[in-house]
């Protein structure tokens, strides 16, 4: 819309104009589009019946479980505390607000690696509460609890930095209107608080669920690589491929690409909602 | 009901909002709470809903009929509070915003599905708006936002009506039709009403008392008449006009000199642009002013004229036209100003 009203001088000369956005595209194809296409050409390409054959195998298909499981675990996590530490911080000011913004960056910005080790130094054998965990015999490095709390940590800011600057710029005159009017402090929030953020948490939503499903780095550290049982699609993926199977590892690289494409698509009509109200 | 405040205060980060105000606002009547940005208009509103806390809530209180409801939560007040920038729920429609209050009820005092989309469509009518009731608050207009807030205010029956500068962010046109709107539908229902302003005109219009505030404290409280014509502070008399200030002394026999001396003055002499008389000669008067003519601005009600004293010191005066035109005066003519009503307060 905006450019439309841009004036003509602003413009740069049609040949800069047409090199940049060559340019441009061909950077897109050589860097986001022939990847894709790469990984379902080496998923398919021994034909339909071995990529299925490949999807249905017993430990991608455990692999594609456990992905799952995380994901349900760790996103509904993530919603309901990146609501709740959103709302904190965005309607309440008190000592150390900023720095608490700051600290839900945490697991962006340290590498999901070191994120990992940090699960190790808690829950190992040799970890802090190591003796305590073996004494009670729970496991939770090298089994499923490990890899659901990695998760969940790299996972954290996606609903909460979505949140928060929407919730602040909201302020909360509608949430006190609300109380005026006899509504009670649940009511207000179904009623006011929720209806308000449902895109912007939505949206946060399905960009976590995205990094959850396809987390590498921090799983790995904390997963043990046991086949069939604690290694999740990405992990299994790249297992197939060290062992030269590349076919099969394309075909799980695939089911992981097509949730990604999955993905873009639900975060294509949000944001087309979300533009839509704000122009509103 | 009427309402009545004893001992409160207000600190916010060792900044004192609020100082020791003690207050009755009488049963079902209009009052304005007018005075500068800043001094504390918002949060005293704010106190009576139950939004905000005094400090020392042991030595303060709250009566509502007598009632102490210093501990009653905000949502049991039962008080209609209309925001400044409206807080309409942006994303219900006009008809859901009114009903909402209706609808939060607990089950058994609720009412049934018809008899809410009666009650509301009775109040859309009142506030003429029942045509709108689909329309989302993004599509309504200013004058209209603000009607919405006060039927959705009204749903619920309040005993005590607050508005937090109601017609602010309206343009001129508007304002004056909410205002004068506002006094019938005051008068209709005889709810007590509090609401804030720092628009003088506003408050003289439509108020039946007036408290004027000024940073945190109450300057005067009484009926529009007796804070226009009898000021009790120099503030509330600056704050509600124009005033044109003169420096005097009143001596051992309590006769007044005016000289425009700061040093040696010990009053100040106030003095509403209306209130002076225009003499062509001075018959040997004491404290009268000889001036000149600066400026005339005949565009207007009244006709506004800029003097400018020996010392060049700039006195407003306002004049109807019929008074204007008899006197036949000029740019750079020099005449007398003779006050006709005045007000002095200590230096
Ligand atoms: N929540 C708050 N936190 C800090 N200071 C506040 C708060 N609310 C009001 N104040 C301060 O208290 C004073 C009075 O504010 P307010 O009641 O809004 O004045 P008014 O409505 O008369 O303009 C102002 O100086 C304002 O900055
Ligand atoms: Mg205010």
């Amino acid at each position: 819309m905006q450019s439309r009203h841009i004036e003509k001088g602003l413009y740069p000369p049609f040949i800069i104009n047409a090199l940049i956005t060559a340019i441009t595209l061909v950077f897109l194809a050589l860097f986001l589009i022939l990847p894709l296409v790469v990984i379902f050409g080496e998923a398919f390409r021994e034909g339909i019946s071995i990529w299925w054959g490949s999807i249905v195998e017993q430990e991608a298909l455990s692999a594609l479980r456990l992905t799952l499981l995380v994901a349900a675990i760790a996103v509904p996590f993530n919603l309901f505390f990146g609501i709740v530490a959103s709302w904190a911080l965005a309607k309440f000011d008190f000592w150390g607000r900023s720095f608490i913004i700051t600290l839900i960056d945490l697991p962006f910005a340290v590498s999901p690696i070191v994120s990992g080790l940090i699960f190790v130094l808690l829950f190992g054998i040799h970890g802090w509460m190591g003796p305590w965990l073996v004494k009670n015999n729970i496991q939770i490095i090298f089994a499923v609890p490990g890899i659901v709390l990695a998760t969940m940590f790299v996972t954290f800011p996606f609903v909460a930095r979505e949140l928060i600057p929407l919730m602040t710029e909201q302020g909360s005159e509608e949430e006190q209107a609300a109380l005026t009017l006899g509504a009670n402090g649940w009511q207000t929030f179904w009623k006011i608080t929720l209806p308000n953020i449902k895109w912007g948490l939505l949206y946060g939503v399905i960009l976590c669920n995205a990094r959850a499903m396809g987390e590498f780095g921090a799983v790995s550290v904390v997963s043990g690589h046991i086949r069939g049982e604690t290694n999740t699609l990405p992990l299994q993926a790249e297992i197939l491929y060290n062992e030269y199977n590349f076919t099969a590892a394309f075909a799980v690289a695939s089911l992981l690409a097509f949730l990604a494409l999955i993905t873009l698509a639900l975060k294509f009509f949000v944001e087309s909602r979300i533009n839509k109200l704000e122009t509103l | 009901m009427s309402i009545s405040l004893e001992n409160i205060s207000k600190t916010f980060n060792g900044f004192k909002a609020l100082d020791d105000i003690n207050l009755t606002f009488e049963d079902g009547k209009l009052t304005a709470l007018l005075g500068p940005s800043g001094s504390g208009k918002t949060t005293l509103l704010r106190i009576v809903a139950g939004l905000e806390l005094p400090d020392e809530k042991d030595n303060s209180k709250i009566l509502f009929n007598n009632e102490d409801v210093i501990d009653k939560p905000v949502r049991k007040r039962q008080v209609g509070f209309v925001f400044q920038h409206y807080a309409l729920f942006r994303h219900l429609s006009v008809f859901d915003n009114v009903a909402f209050g209706l609808e939060v009820k607990k089950r058994k005092e609720r009412l049934s599905k018809s008899e809410i989309h009666e009650q509301v469509f009775e109040l859309l009518r009142i506030v003429q708006l029942d045509t709108m009731a689909d329309r989302l608050p993004s599509q309504l207009s200013g004058g209209q936002r603000q009607r919405v807030a006060l039927a959705r205010a009204l749903a619920i029956k309040p005993k005590v009506l607050l508005l937090d500068e109601p017609f602010g962010s309206l343009d001129a046109k508007v304002r004056a039709e909410l205002r004068r709107w506002l006094r019938k539908l005051h008068d209709d229902l005889h709810i007590t009403s509090i609401f804030v302003t720092h628009d003088q005109e506003e408050a003289l219009e439509v108020s039946d008392r007036i408290i004027v505030m000024n940073h945190g404290r109450i300057e005067q409280v009484g009926t529009p008449d007796e804070v226009f014509h009898k000021p009790a502070t120099e503030f509330v008399m600056q704050f509600l006009g124009d005033v044109n200030v003169f420096h005097g002394r009143v001596d051992k026999n309590q006769t007044l000199l005016l000289n425009n001396a700061k040093e040696e003055a010990n009053i100040k002499f106030l003095v509403r642009p209306h209130d002076f008389e225009i003499l062509l000669e001075n018959n040997n008067e004491e404290n009268i002013f000889p001036v000149k003519a600066h400026r005339i601005l005949t565009a207007g009600v009244m006709v506004k004229i800029e003097f400018v004293d020996k010392s060049n010191h700039l006195i407003l005066v306002h004049l109807s036209h019929d008074s204007y035109g008899e006197i036949q005066l000029n740019l750079g003519d020099e005449v007398f100003l003779r006050p006709k009503q005045h007000h002095f307060y200590d230096n």
